[in-house]
Order: C-alpha cells, then structure tokens, then sequence
C-alpha cells in the first residue's frame, strides 16, 4: 500500500463522544481522514491490525482497557507500524506521562490545558503530508 | 474514589475541554477571531448538555443514594 500518496490517515482511541467529535471535524478541516475510531482498547487493538494510520490519538480513559494497553500493541505488537501515537488524556499525573512516553508516545497532551496544541500537531501533520504528496 | 464517581468526573472534564476548545479561549487567539460558527455553538451547547448530565449523575452517587 503506497501510503504517501494519501492524506494524513487518522485513527481516534477516545471514551468521549464529544471529543471524538471535536477530533473528526479538526481532522477534516485539516484536509486529513478518519480512517477508524474505537471507544475501548480491544476494538482499537483489533482494528489497528488492518489499518496503516500516519496519526493515532489515545485517550488513557475507555470505556474498557486503557490507553496504556493501545500503546503497548503498538510497541510490542507489531501493530499500525511507524504511525505515530499521542497521548490526549485529562489523566496527567507525572506517572501517566511517564508511562505513554515509555511505552512510545511521542507526544502526550493535557486535554484541559493543551487542546490547542493537540489540534496544532494534527493541522501540521497533515500540511507536511500534502506538501509530500503534491510533490509527487 | 468510587469507580462511578471518577468516571463521570472524567466525562464532566471531557465537555468542559471540549467547550474549551470549541469557544477558543486561548488568550493569543486575536478577540476578532472569537466568532463562533453554528456548528461550534451546537458542539458547545452539546458539551454543556453532557457535563451537566454527568453531574446530575454525580450528585446521588456522591450522597450515596440512587440515581433518579
């Protein structure tokens, strides 16, 4: 699958309806795709094992199973290789941070104090993709 | 704390997150640009509706009696 000539491919690991909705329409905006979403880890695990996501956003709440276990599937699982996991969590102690950047976040947000941001990476995630693709 | 208790806590944070983003509270944000499209106002009415929701919820399980 040439995944470069396609538009940043977003998948969304979230609990909250109304962020997931917040989440798609940024990822619209941004001239991206939500190729999937799941509310609980086991969904997110099994569909990730056919998807090839640029950009996967984890909360660490779910429904059932957590954002840490996402992460770890994605490190140790072989799953959705070279995507890039962050972390959009309103869990943010010190351990939790910790934790994500071990397990191979490569960024964690805070959702109460970092929304902004969050939307940031995904507007630039998806501007350096279609500079990439037009390229071509 | 209860299970029930932090889990609608976390969805009261969720909406108020949500809204934040939704209304744009940013102090950088240039005051002109604080113009809110219907779509964002429907979303931040909706993450009102949902934090309030969970609260409700919270208000028994914090007293410790039952929902109603």
């Amino acid at each position: 699958m040439n995944r470069a000539a396609k538009p940043l491919q977003v998948y969304v690991v979230e609990d909250s309806d109304i962020i997931r909705r917040l989440l798609t329409s940024a990822i619209e905006s941004a001239g991206g795709e939500l190729v999937g979403a799941a509310d609980n880890a086991q969904q997110a695990i099994r569909q990730l094992q056919q998807l090839e996501p640029h950009l996967i956003l984890i909360d660490l709440v779910l429904t059932s199973g957590s954002g840490f276990e996402v992460l770890d599937a994605l490190q140790t699982g072989g799953v959705a290789r070279g995507a890039v996991g962050v972390v959009f969590t309103n869990h943010t102690t010190t351990e939790d941070r910790e934790r994500s950047l071990l397990l191979g976040a490569s960024y964690f947000f805070d959702k109460s104090t970092q929304g902004r941001q969050a939307l940031e990476l995904i507007n630039k995630m998806a501007a350096e993709r279609q500079g990439r693709t037009s390229m071509r | 704390m209860e299970l029930g208790v932090s889990r609608e806590l976390y969805k009261v944070m969720d909406a108020l997150a949500a809204l934040k983003i939704d209304l744009e509270c940013e102090p950088h944000i240039p005051g002109d640009a604080l113009v809110l499209s219907a779509t964002k106002s429907r979303d931040a009415c909706a993450a009102l509706a949902s934090a309030m929701t969970a609260m409700k919820k919270l208000v028994p399980m914090l007293d410790g009696k039952p929902g109603r």
